[in-house]
């Protein structure tokens, strides 16, 4: 896989930009860190990597036909299935019990089989980051992937996706220098 | 917060008793027949063979009407929320058939088709609309963060509609079914009473008003609402269950 490499994004909503010439690339195997103050573009810039946006001018190269994965800023599970039942939505190869394995390794073995809408916040985050890291991706975006996990949790998760996203490409947003570094992720860049 | 209505024993008791006392004092059963008389009618009427070939040939009719309008509203509604050409086609015609009024379908119908099948054709076109205008504020008002996510994994279309479309929708397509269950009942018998196709309930009550047979009137009345309310609980019954079923994987 090839480097991925952004040019001069922009991109205005209403007429208000919310992103003007950004360039960075995204070293192919390794996590890039975006670091930036709230309101500056990290979600828009995501989510034009994600092709839900389209922007207004700049391109995107080596992105065309990549697999994508991400957590986004919001857990947005299948409220009606279980945890199980939201990591093999979108990836059906998955098999129950390597589903279960993966729930259990993050302390949601209590829950397998509870629908994903009478979870907690936390249970709900993990769950979502799970359906990220096991889904079959070339690119993984992470909308601050660790917010709102106590510090102990936090730490397990944070460890957990380490261990899954080793020698893969992968875009982390977060406002947290640590957790980047937790992350391994040296390469950094910021947007203003 | 809105109540449902409550339907109680001893008020159900209260007015037939009211009823009863009222016929008593009228003593006029052309004009009004006591609901005694009326249950001895139709103990009488059920058992003969006639009475149960137009209670099934009226709920097979009508329950095709429904089900084929049902079938049919949540199609065009998927279609146009997909496409919007579809639903900028669709809205006059839908916007016709929900002003037109049912006696004006009924005697245009009878015009150009034969009465035998013909509240197989009101019970659709009154149930289309209802069906088509609730499935399709369903889609629109499915979670878009969720269709986002859909878009993002790349979920198949089809794993798309069981899984992310259809749990959100289905409330929507529930109290549409609710309401329309009803509707398909009174228009179907409606086009059965002014189309008198043989064996029908309709046939049925015009006959008891040509020889002015009250009792008969009332009995085969009974008869409609007690078996599309029966039809009403055991189709939202199964939707009910249909609907748990997509809530597991």
């Amino acid at each position: 896989m090839e480097d991925i490499v952004i040019s001069g994004l922009s991109k205005s909503f209403a007429g208000k930009p919310v992103l003007e010439h950004v360039s960075a690339v995204l070293t192919a195997g390794q996590v890039t860190g975006l670091t930036a103050p709230s309101g500056a573009g990290k979600t828009t810039l995501l989510r034009i990597l994600m092709g839900l946006e389209r922007p207004d001018s700049g391109r995107i190269a080596g992105l065309a036909g990549l697999r994508l994965s991400a957590v986004f800023q919001e857990d947005r599970l299948c409220g009606h299935l279980s945890p199980v039942a939201n990591l093999r939505l979108v990836t059906p190869s998955l098999t129950r019990a390597q589903a279960a394995e993966a729930l259990t390794a993050v302390g949601l073995g209590g829950c397998l089989d509870q629908p994903a809408r009478e979870l907690s916040g936390g249970m709900a985050r993990r769950v979502a980051i799970l359906r990220a890291l096991l889904a079959p991706y070339d690119l993984l975006l992470l909308d601050e992937p660790f917010r709102g996990l106590d510090r102990e949790t936090k730490a397990l998760v944070l460890d957990d996706t380490r261990r899954r996203c080793a020698g893969r490409t992968v875009l982390m947003v977060s406002h947290d220098p640590a957790e980047l570094e937790a992350m391994g992720a040296w390469h950094r860049f910021t947007i203003r | 917060m809105s109540r449902r209505p409550v339907l109680r024993a001893w008020a159900v008791a209260a007015w037939l008793l009211a009823w009863q006392l009222g016929a008593m004092a009228l003593d006029q059963p052309l004009f009004l027949v006591s609901p005694a008389r009326v249950l001895l009618r139709l103990a009488r009427l059920a058992g003969t063979a006639d009475f149960w070939a137009a209670v099934a040939g009226s709920l097979l009719r009508i329950t095709a009407g429904f089900l084929l309008g049902a079938a049919a509203g949540t199609a065009l509604a998927a279609l146009s929320a997909r496409f919007r050409r579809v639903e900028e086609l669709l809205a006059p015609a839908m916007l016709a058939v929900k002003s037109i009024p049912v006696a004006s379908f009924i005697i245009l119908a009878l015009i150009l088709f034969s009465s035998r099948n013909l509240a197989v054709l009101i019970s659709f076109l009154m149930v289309l609309p209802v069906l088509y205008a609730n499935v399709l504020g369903g889609i629109r008002a499915a979670d878009r963060q969720l269709l986002e996510m859909a878009r993002v994994f790349r979920i198949p279309p089809l794993r798309r509609i069981r899984y992310v479309y259809a749990p959100q929708v289905y409330p929507y397509l529930q109290s549409a079914c609710a309401s329309a269950l009803g509707l398909s009942w009174k228009a179907g018998v409606a086009a059965e009473v002014i189309g008198m196709p043989d064996g029908s309930i309709g046939e049925r009550l015009q006959q008891a008003k040509i020889y002015l047979n009250t009792p008969d009137l009332f009995a085969w009345t009974l008869v409609i609402v007690l078996v599309s309310l029966a039809f009403e609980k055991a189709f939202l019954a199964l939707l009910a269950l249909g609907g748990r079923a997509l809530e597991r994987m």
